[in-house]
């Protein structure tokens, strides 16, 4: 029994790292579901809010699809993303186009620093930290605070 | 006769033959025989029996254990059992009827095996005794027993002896499956163990009897007391059992001392049996809602059951099959609720069990008023149904005095005793309808077991096929080798072309080349086979697994019609009516979400033919039909319709009276009224208020009954149709769709994207050229047939970008309701599709103009539209937006109508109003009060107002102060038309700025038309 070694330990986090507009940010997995390549998505008509991007078909169910620039207030320039993500928390299932997906990464709890006290960006104000991978700078995001968020905005 | 059956007869001969040897292996290899045959047969109670007998026989072969007399009885009745199967002639048709017979004697066997094997129940050991025979006693060796009767004490030995078994088994059975499944057992055993306590007293055997007597009692707590049932309890008991059954085999003259012997272990016995816990009262714990839930879908069942039932039994108070069925639901409702505890209710059910149970003896008690105590108790089994599961306990706390009152007049009628109905009538508040709060928890269906396991094995089968895939895309892998070697002898062939002479070496490089491709054309070819085939498989499978979800949707029409009968005939009775309910097609498959909305229209239909429709017994009899009525519900199938027939055999439509109550109602001046045809008349029927019933009762007379079937129709896109035989009854059918799950729609693209528009609610599609449509002061319109039809931008509608697309065609959809007609231009038709509809998400709110969603055969999203709210949306976007469709230049003057808006909240009024007015050609748009009106006149271009007075929201008066002061529109004509008609009431309207003041009553088209134009004249 003692020469069987202890397996090396999990890592503490894993991360889906993306990017929005110009800026890097990483999510919990488990608050994922999956990612997707693009798909229509299909306008709501009368629903002028700017969050609401539409609707998109996941496994045959159509989800609500959000502009998460738009909640973190990010300028939105390119149009056409290529990958969407999917997060959701207990029945609420989320959409998100993303403009680039770097993958999922791992980290150790004490690799992220404290966010800057004066967070002046909306997009700051839902992080949990900022997180060093390679010469990015990337902003960890609380999950349950942006699902929150996101099922507030439609309550 | 089956050929096994000889097998079976052979085989059943030799274990007879070897059970009189006693050679347990043998026997053992004979039934694994018979086993087997029984397996091939098919015939499970018999394999079962057999395979146990088998296990028995050889258990007893290892263990050589001492064989007491009754095995081998049973062995031989159970022989003879299966030679009775054997020459059963007709067995075939048995084969899949649980035969109960067979399985008794399995349970039998089983507990003979346990027996034989039990070690773990702790044994207050017993000295076992000489055997003896019956002949000891007969012979005149009675010991102990000399002093009585020899047949008292024969009756005793036989008695215990035949009783034993079933004493264990039932014990057994319990044990395994819990008291409330075995309840019936329970009660048996309650009756031999009582029995056997009796026949001991009488031999003289005082301790014997007491302790049959606790045993019993037992038993009776078992029944009465949940959960007392314990482990330790059957043990005990079982020792009881051993006891008895080891004094039957004491020699008489020796049982005195035997007793004497054993008495200790037996007072033992009686204390542990008699002073275990009778009931666990220490924190009674919450019945966990689980339970609860069970119950409530156990009773919603066998209320219904109960309901039809005790009609049945009012029409037929004889029929013994009905009461007995009766008995059984009671008894379930009684074990159902013990299980969580409510007593008061388990009273009742108990009560309702005896009642039925002496009517059996005496049909005289069944009498109406009887049977209305009993369906009160069914009231208070639904209202327990529908209080919230939290708080069912609470609910039957607070009603405990009611229904134990209810229990006891039941109690009191069951004995023949007569009690008045009403005198002791007891009311239970009635719930308020608290809307259920919007639960998180998504709702739950119940589905067949065998429908699940058909989508089990459909889901399994498309896993199987999915599999298929991978080697087929290995195969394309070499495939795609096969092709790269074409390319490289291809290279080769050019370069040794251009390099050598030789041209051997060229052509056999083209050889070569010939017969790689011929390689790849066979595994090609042979492999679109394959894929061809895979398709056919996999479509049919997706269209089998698509059906079987489609029919998990449908539940039987039985689902809802359960409680009719029952309205039915409480509401005849309150009527003095004599009404029979008769339904057609239980079985017909309805959605279930249509299901679901049919109870309440139904109900209403019901409710009115018996107020409405059928005449009192002798009424009827004057016209001479039979005094008892009927009422027909039948539901089918018809073209691809599910069509449902409320039919009643009554007085049908009096005509005459509709009239007079439509003047009576003021809804239009008595000369229309004259001239209204019967099609007409009928319409009134279907408006929210009327009614020709004198006064309001509780029954019906409020007159929505048939506004809401009409609303229920329309919504899920059906048609309600009325016809009517005068003095011989009417008929409603409701034509609708067979499931709200799937639609028929007119798929077209609007700003881009597509969008479904149900087939069933729009009137026309059609391509019009662009010149056919005529701008008329920044409204667009054109003309089709023989109206003129408003024009909007669909993608303006809807608030999307729109798209300036030059066509020549324009595509139109005709969207209409009674009053409007529009025509919405979409970017492009694209197909009719039948769509599978989906809900939007909730978290979305309500999507106005979208009625839901769902996915196309690419997989990309489109929505459903709502046509209800496009057609309010549509009239409101044409007054919001001036739409600028065509260029200036093609404008064409015409005389444009006037428009005239009508404010009013009855839509009959509103729809008498512009019946006229549209009759002579004027434009008419419509307010239901001076809000709206207000809005719409601000931005709108109208010509003339015509109101009422009494609106909600703003009054006409109000309104009238609002116009007056209004810059834009202080000098708009305004006729009032109103109820109103005390001469104050005039100058009021004439003070708040009406030019003409019309009363309801004296209203005419003339006077209203010359009214109009008078003032559009004016205006002019």
């Amino acid at each position: 029994m003692s020469e069987e070694q202890n397996p090396p330990p999990l890592p503490e986090l894993s991360l889906l790292i993306f990017r929005l507009a110009d800026e890097w940010f990483a999510i919990d997995t488990y608050a994922l579901n999956e990612v997707i390549e693009k798909r229509p998505i299909h306008t709501i008509p009368n629903r002028p809010e700017k969050i609401l991007l539409g609707l998109v078909n996941i496994r045959g169910q159509l989800k609500i699809c959000v502009s998460l620039h738009i909640l973190l207030e990010l300028p939105d320039l390119q149009q056409e993303k290529e990958k969407y993500v999917v997060i959701s928390k207990d029945n609420s299932i989320w959409v998100c186009p993303i403009d680039e997906l770097l993958g999922i990464h791992y980290f150790e709890t004490d690799q992220i620093s404290p966010k800057h006290e004066a967070a002046s960006k909306t997009s700051e104000a839902y992080l949990k930290g900022v997180i060093q991978l390679g010469d990015r700078n990337i902003g960890y995001l609380d999950a349950g605070m942006l699902l929150e968020s996101l099922d507030r905005s439609f309550g | 006769m089956l050929p096994e059956q000889k097998a079976l007869l052979a085989f059943s001969k030799l274990l007879r033959n070897q059970l009189s040897t006693l050679d347990f292996p043998l026997i053992a290899e004979t039934l694994k025989k018979i086993c087997d045959v029984a397996e091939i047969m098919g015939y499970t109670p018999l394999k079962e029996l057999s395979d146990s007998l088998r296990l028995f026989a050889a258990s007893q072969a290892d263990n050589q254990t001492p064989f007491i007399k009754d095995q081998v009885t049973v062995l031989v009745q159970i022989t003879d059992e299966i030679q009775a199967i054997a020459q059963d002639e007709q067995l075939r048709d048995k084969l899949n009827i649980p035969n109960e017979k067979l399985n008794n004697f399995k349970v039998i066997v089983d507990s003979l095996r346990k027996k034989s094997g039990k070690t773990e129940i702790p044994q207050i050991n017993l000295p076992f005794p000489d055997h003896f025979t019956l002949e000891e006693i007969k012979k005149g060796d009675g010991g102990f027993f000399e002093l009585i009767d020899p047949l008292m004490v024969e009756e005793f030995y036989q008695t215990v002896g035949e009783k034993i078994l079933v004493l264990n088994s039932g014990i057994l059975a319990i044990e395994k499956r819990g008291v409330d499944e075995e309840i019936h057992r329970v009660r048996e055993l309650i009756d031999v163990a009582q029995t056997i306590a009796n026949m001991a007293e009488r031999i003289n055997l005082p301790l014997l009897s007491l302790m049959m007597k606790t045993v019993a009692e037992k038993f009776q707590e078992f029944e009465e007391v949940q959960g007392s049932c314990s482990q330790e309890a059957i043990d005990h008991l079982f020792q009881c059992i051993d006891t008895i059954d080891f004094v039957r085999q004491v020699k008489p003259r020796d049982i005195e001392r035997w007793i004497g012997e054993n008495r200790s272990k037996i007072e033992e016995l009686i204390n542990y049996l008699a002073v275990e816990p009778k009931k666990k009262e220490v924190e009674e714990p919450k019945p966990d809602t689980t339970m609860l839930n069970l119950l409530r879908i156990e009773l919603e069942t066998q209320v219904a059951n109960l309901n039809n039932g005790l009609i049945d039994l009012e029409h037929n108070p004889d029929n013994v099959e009905v009461l007995s069925s009766l008995m059984r639901y009671s008894h379930s409702i009684k074990g159902a609720t013990r299980v969580v505890q409510l007593d008061p209710i388990v009273k009742l059910a108990h009560a309702m069990e005896d009642f039925f149970s002496s009517a059996q003896n005496n049909s005289n008690i069944v009498t109406e008023a009887n049977i209305d105590f009993l369906l009160q108790a069914v009231d208070v089994l639904n209202q327990l149904i529908s209080t919230d599961l939290a708080d069912i306990n609470a609910w039957v706390e607070k009603e405990k005095n009611q229904i134990a009152q209810l229990t006891q007049s039941i109690q009191v009628i069951s004995r023949g005793l007569s009690l008045k109905t009403g005198q002791k009538r007891v009311s239970f508040p009635k719930k308020k309808e608290i809307p259920e709060p919007p639960k998180a928890q998504e709702r739950i269906l119940r589905v067949g077991a065998q429908s699940l396991n058909r989508l089990m094995g459909l889901a399994g089968e498309t896993l199987v096929h999915s599999r298929w895939l991978q080697p087929f895309l290995d195969s394309f892998v070499k495939l795609k080798k096969e092709q790269v070697e074409i390319s490289t002898l291809v290279d080769r062939l050019s370069h040794a072309i251009q390099s050598s002479d030789d041209p051997s070496k060229a052509k056999e490089l083209v050889k070569a080349l010939e017969n790689q491709m011929i390689l790849c054309r066979d595994s090609i070819s042979r492999r679109l086979i394959e894929l061809e085939l895979f398709n056919l498989r996999i479509s049919t499978l997706a269209e089998r697994l698509y059906q079987e979800v489609i029919n998990n949707r449908m539940r039987p029409f039985s689902d809802i019609v359960e409680s009719f009968p029952r309205m039915v005939r409480d509401a005849a009775r309150r009527m003095n009516k004599k009404v029979k309910l008769e339904i057609i097609g239980r079985n017909t498959t309805v959605d279930r979400d249509i299901l679901e909305k049919l109870e309440t229209p139904l109900n209403h239909l019901l409710r009115n033919a018996v107020v409405h429709g059928i005449g009192t017994p002798k009424e009827r009899m004057d016209v001479g039909k039979p005094p008892e009525g009927t009422i027909r519900l039948e539901a089918k199938h018809v073209g691809g319709m599910l069509s449902i027939t409320v039919a009643d055999d009554g007085k049908g439509i009096n005509f005459e009276k509709v009239r007079k109550k439509i003047v009576e109602d003021k809804l239009v001046p008595e000369e229309i009224a004259k001239n209204l045809n019967d099609t007409e008349v009928m319409e009134f029927l279907f408006l929210p208020g009327f009614s020709t019933s004198k006064d309001l009762t509780e029954l019906s007379g409020r007159g929505l009954g048939l506004n809401i079937v009409q609303n229920m129709v329309k919504e899920v896109g059906g048609t309600a149709r009325i016809t009517y035989t005068t003095g011989r009854g009417m008929t409603i059918t409701l034509n609708l769709p067979l499931t709200l799950s799937v639609i028929r729609a007119l798929l077209v693209i609007i700003s881009g994207e597509p969008y479904a528009f149900p087939l069933s609610r729009i009137d026309r599609a059609l391509l019009i050229p662009k010149s056919e449509l005529k701008s008329i002061d920044n409204q667009v319109y054109f003309q089709f047939e023989e109206n003129t039809i408003p024009v909007a931008m669909a993608s303006g509608v809807l608030e999307l970008k729109s798209k300036e697309e030059e066509q020549d065609l324009v595509p139109i959809i005709i969207i209409s309701n009674e009053l409007n007609n529009y025509g919405l231009i979409v970017d492009k038709f694209i197909e009719e599709r039948e769509l599978v509809i989906q809900e939007l998400e909730p978290k979305l709110g309500k999507v106005a103009n979208i009625i839901a969603g769902s996915v196309m055969d690419d997989g990309s999203p489109v929505l459903i539209v709502d046509i209800e709210n496009l057609l309010k949306s549509t009239a409101l976007f044409l007054k919001e937006k001036v739409e600028v469709l065509l260029k200036p230049k093609e404008k064409k003057k015409i005389d444009k109508p006037k428009q005239i808006l009508v404010a009013d909240d009855s839509p009959t009024i509103i729809g008498i109003e512009c019946r006229i007015l549209e009759a002579e050609g004027y434009k008419i748009e419509t307010a239901v009060n001076g809000i709206e009106a207000l809005k719409l006149l601000r931005i709108g271009n109208y010509d003339l107002l015509v109101t009422d007075i009494d609106m909600p929201k703003m009054n006409g008066i109000e309104l009238m102060n609002a116009i007056r002061k209004d810059i834009k529109l202080h000098s708009l004509p305004i006729i009032v038309v109103s109820f109103k008609n005390e001469p104050d009431d005039k100058a009021m309207g004439l003070e708040a700025g009406a030019d003409i003041y019309l009363t309801k009553s004296s209203f005419t088209d003339e006077s209203f038309v010359k009214a109009v134009a008078t003032l559009l004249k004016k205006e002019r």
